[in-house]
């Protein structure tokens, strides 16, 4: 088993909490591709103070006291949501309709006073209509320019709607983005702007016209959460809530800045070595192919997490310890956070199926022989 | 880390040292007890001391092995507190960091601080103190087993004495003890014997256990053939003048050893012995002292003269060297056989021996010499066939393996005294209806009487009791022939030997 390296100086997992969002432009333009400075990235502000500290349970609070004017219940799914959108990881919804997957995001982008977007993914939408394109444009002067044309992805927060309807053409086109955190038309480089978080939502695979997420892709997003059915009690709540309105009430509390600063702090957060042993230990008893599987991998798990679980669970365990007000990661941490990032992550075998095992049960599992 | 977590980490070394020293001392018990176990399970008995320091070097290793693994350090403390108290990981982080720097790990530092010095610390944990008091309890009763426990007796030849006297046993030794009383030992041999006798019996009677006797049996054997050894001195003169080239008298004195020749297993046996004595010594003695005279035969006085001083100078020496005891009858037949040469040959230097009946002198002195020798040597060799008569029997009596020169009477052996079992009278007895059948002259133990019988009579007693019932109709005829066929095996075999 090969640990990761820990620089204690900076505080940081090396090659664990670096994002991919964050990988600087410089470094990912070739000679052909010509870069241009679409919006340039914010200056993050100093942030290993006390007052950062205290900013950040403030703004947490502030946060979810806007969304629960627009969202009823679903107090883990937005913790989960808040939680990835500071560790700088995408969310995958998942949910039958209705549930208020789409209101939740945008009451974030209000919230979070972040521009919003919204795209319906249907068979037939190209990448193009996802990415945006060059277009021919005649200036003032008659002359007849190529001129890029942006799409809805050109947003800080961007809802991917039932993103398993589209085709897996269109579907990697989106999750490109996600990953780079930029835009290639005609060799032309757009960077987005940051923070970028794309929440999406995808229909139960058993629906009819749908086409499942490749296991390759799907690991682009942090979490995968799944939002269950509002009990009585809140679907009262919620008819009692939009009689009045169906426009979000929730006001703009943190800006973009905010967020980024946030991550930052949220990197210096300790993590002892005990606890990332956990960590890896956990994610590769998920392996049944490696020595020294868990049971459980052996004999329920066809395929298990990558790495990117582990950073994963490691930069988001940071950001739930200080939204809990711990200055420090936890085994708690990791524990409650594997269900949502190792759930879409691992893929069961027929024999899991077979005992009527989910994977959060298999996941229980795997946390139990993990030492 | 402040006051309240190195209290927390003293109070855990306490309890370390106290588990370790649990552990050590119950490590000890328990091996301890084991090896006394499976020892006492294999009838092996070692010392106590080296339980002792079995006890301790296993006390030692485990305690200091247990302190090893137990001893606290600062992480594992960190960890208990952590565990103990809820802290999520707050105590292992802050001591992990503490050299790091930045707000937030300043910030983790005081609130693991904080906590730390705010716990109400708890009294240790029942569910993990009373391990060590039950590891103890069980290390005690395994112990305590093992020392409880009976030792099973040794599968060895000793098991056949852990069982109480028989009446034979009894009556055998009182037969021994008069047998020596009847005996012609000298008088301070044959009182220290019978002491020794006498001890055996009376530890027969007041013991439960032949094998509670057995050392007193041990020791009273030692003691007689000790003793009986002490008054031959014959062996001791022979061995002496057989290093100053006196062959023929050294051969002589070991006509002692007569007695060796003969299973004097039965009193019967040693009186025979004794009655023959003189006989069979002078079978053994006379020829060598003949020997002795007969160099000086045909020799004129001249001639003897030489002769004899050369013997004389020879016996001087080895008496010299024996530096006997006077009241010793062999060492006095010796000394005054040597004075008698020597006046003889002063006789012959001063001119005054009388050469014509100077060969009869020799004759008379020689024949008188070999008298008062064969007397001396008889004594001797009757306390040592005494001897070894008392401690063979012992041995027969209580089945203790015999030495190669003894022999067991009922073993069927054929080395009788002479004298004592070819003649006719000896032969067999009768039977009814006056046919006579003949028998072995070996002589053998009737546990009905109580007395040693010959083998023949008491072949003829069984064999006149089972005529009764080969009369009666208590047998059927295939029973009476196997009992006929039986003893007819019997009396064909005692025939054959005879012839």
């Amino acid at each position: 088993m090969k640990f990761l390296k820990k620089d204690k100086q900076n505080e940081n997992i090396v090659g664990a909490s670096a994002p991919e969002n964050e990988a600087p432009v410089a470094e990912i333009v070739s000679e052909n591709v010509q870069t241009v400075a679409e919006e340039s990235l914010p200056e993050v502000p100093a942030v290993d103070s006390p007052e950062q500290v205290v900013k950040f349970s403030e703004a947490i609070a502030k946060i979810k006291s806007e969304l629960a004017k627009d969202i009823v219940g679903m107090e883990d799914i937005i913790d989960n949501v808040l939680c990835a959108i500071i560790a700088g990881g995408n969310v995958l919804l998942e949910g039958v309709p209705g549930v208020g997957k789409t209101r939740l995001v945008r009451s974030l982008g209000k919230t979070l006073a972040l521009p919003f977007s919204r795209i319906q993914f249907t068979p037939d939408l190209m990448p193009s209509d996802v990415t945006g394109t060059n277009i021919i444009e005649q200036d003032d002067k008659g002359k007849m320019n190529t001129v890029f044309r942006r799409g809805p992805i050109f947003a800080n927060l961007v809802l991917a709607d039932e993103i398993n309807r589209a085709t897996p053409k269109t579907q990697s086109a989106m999750l490109e983005v996600m990953q780079e955190h930029k835009v290639t038309v005609a060799k032309q480089t757009y960077p987005l702007s940051e923070p970028f978080f794309v929440l999406a939502t995808e229909n139960p695979i058993e629906q009819d016209g749908t086409y499942p997420l490749p296991e390759a892709q799907i690991d682009r997003f942090m979490f995968k959460l799944l939002v269950g059915f509002p009990s009585a009690e809140e679907i009262a709540d919620i008819v009692n809530m939009t009689q009045k309105t169906m426009e979000e009430t929730a006001e703009s509390v943190i800006d973009g800045e905010t967020i980024l600063s946030m991550r930052e702090l949220a990197k210096t957060v300790p993590v002892i070595d005990d606890v990332l042993k956990f960590t890896v230990h956990l994610v590769a008893n998920t392996h049944p192919e490696v020595d020294g599987a868990s049971n459980t991998a052996k004999k329920y798990i066809k395929f298990g997490a990558s790495p990117r679980a582990a950073q994963a669970l490691i930069t988001c365990a940071k950001v739930r310890a200080l939204m809990h007000g711990r200055y420090n990661v936890a085994y708690e941490d990791i524990k409650a956070l594997a269900y949502p990032v190792l759930r879409h992550r691992i893929k069961i075998n027929y024999a899991a199926i077979s005992d009527k095992l989910s994977v959060d049960d298999i996941i229980k599992l795997v946390i139990s022989e993990t030492k | 880390m402040n006051s309240k977590f190195y209290k927390i980490k003293t109070t855990h070394l306490i309890g370390a040292v106290l588990g370790s020293i649990c552990i050590g001392v119950a490590a000890g018990l328990a091996v301890t007890g084991i090896v006394l176990l499976a020892l006492k399970l294999s009838a092996i008995a070692i010392a106590w001391g080296y339980y002792v320091i079995i006890a301790v070097g296993v006390a030692a290793v485990a305690g200091g092995v247990s302190f090893a693994l137990l001893r606290p350090t600062d992480k594992s403390v960190a960890k208990r507190v952590d565990e103990d108290y809820g802290l999520s990981e707050r105590v292992q982080t802050a001591l992990e960091f503490k050299d790091a720097s930045g707000a937030v790990v300043t910030m983790q530092r005081e609130d693991a601080d904080a906590r730390v010095q705010s716990l109400s610390l708890k009294a240790p944990s029942v569910k993990k103190l009373w391990q060590y008091p039950l590891i103890f309890v069980i290390a005690l009763a395994i112990a305590l087993t093992a020392i409880l426990i009976p030792a099973r007796v040794a599968d060895s030849a000793d098991d056949v004495w852990v069982r109480p006297p028989t009446p034979f046993e009894i009556l055998a030794m009182q037969e021994l003890v008069q047998n020596v009383e009847d005996s012609s030992l000298e008088q301070d041999l044959k009182q220290p014997i019978l002491d020794d006798l006498n001890g055996i019996l009376e530890g027969l009677e007041q013991n439960e256990l032949v094998s509670d006797v057995m050392p007193t049996i041990h020791v009273a054997m030692a003691d007689i053939d000790r003793r009986v050894k002490a008054i031959a001195t014959y062996g001791n003169f022979a061995q002496k003048f057989e290093s100053h080239l006196l062959d023929d008298l050294a051969n002589a004195l070991k006509g002692g050893d007569v007695y060796l020749e003969y299973a004097l297993s039965s009193y019967d046996l040693v009186k025979s012995f004794e009655s023959n004595l003189i006989s069979l010594l002078s079978v053994a003695v006379e020829p060598y002292v003949l020997s002795m005279r007969e160099v000086y035969n045909d020799l004129d006085v001249t001639a003897i003269s030489p002769l004899m001083r050369e013997l004389i100078n020879k016996m001087q020496a080895a008496l010299d060297e024996i530096d006997g005891n006077p009241s010793d009858e062999l060492y006095g037949v010796l000394t005054s056989f040597k004075t008698n040469l020597e006046e003889l040959r002063g006789q012959i230097t001063d001119g005054s021996a009388d050469e014509t009946h100077f060969q009869h002198t020799l004759d008379l002195m020689f024949n008188s010499f070999t008298d008062q020798l064969i007397d001396a040597i008889k004594t001797q060799s009757y306390d040592l066939a005494m001897g070894k008569f008392v401690v063979t029997r012992i041995k027969i009596i209580f089945g203790i393996p015999l030495d190669a020169d003894e022999k067991d009477p009922d073993a069927g052996n054929k080395d009788d005294v002479p004298g004592s079992g070819d003649d006719e009278d000896n032969k067999g007895g009768g039977m009814g209806g006056g046919e006579t059948i003949y028998g072995s002259d070996d002589m053998i133990y009737d546990p009905e009487t109580g007395q040693y019988v010959t083998y023949g009579e008491l072949l003829n007693k069984y064999f006149a009791i089972a005529q009764e019932y080969l009369g009666t109709d208590e047998l059927t005829q295939e029973q009476k022939d196997m009992v006929t066929h039986y003893f007819e095996i019997l009396f064909s075999g005692i025939k054959e030997a005879e012839n």
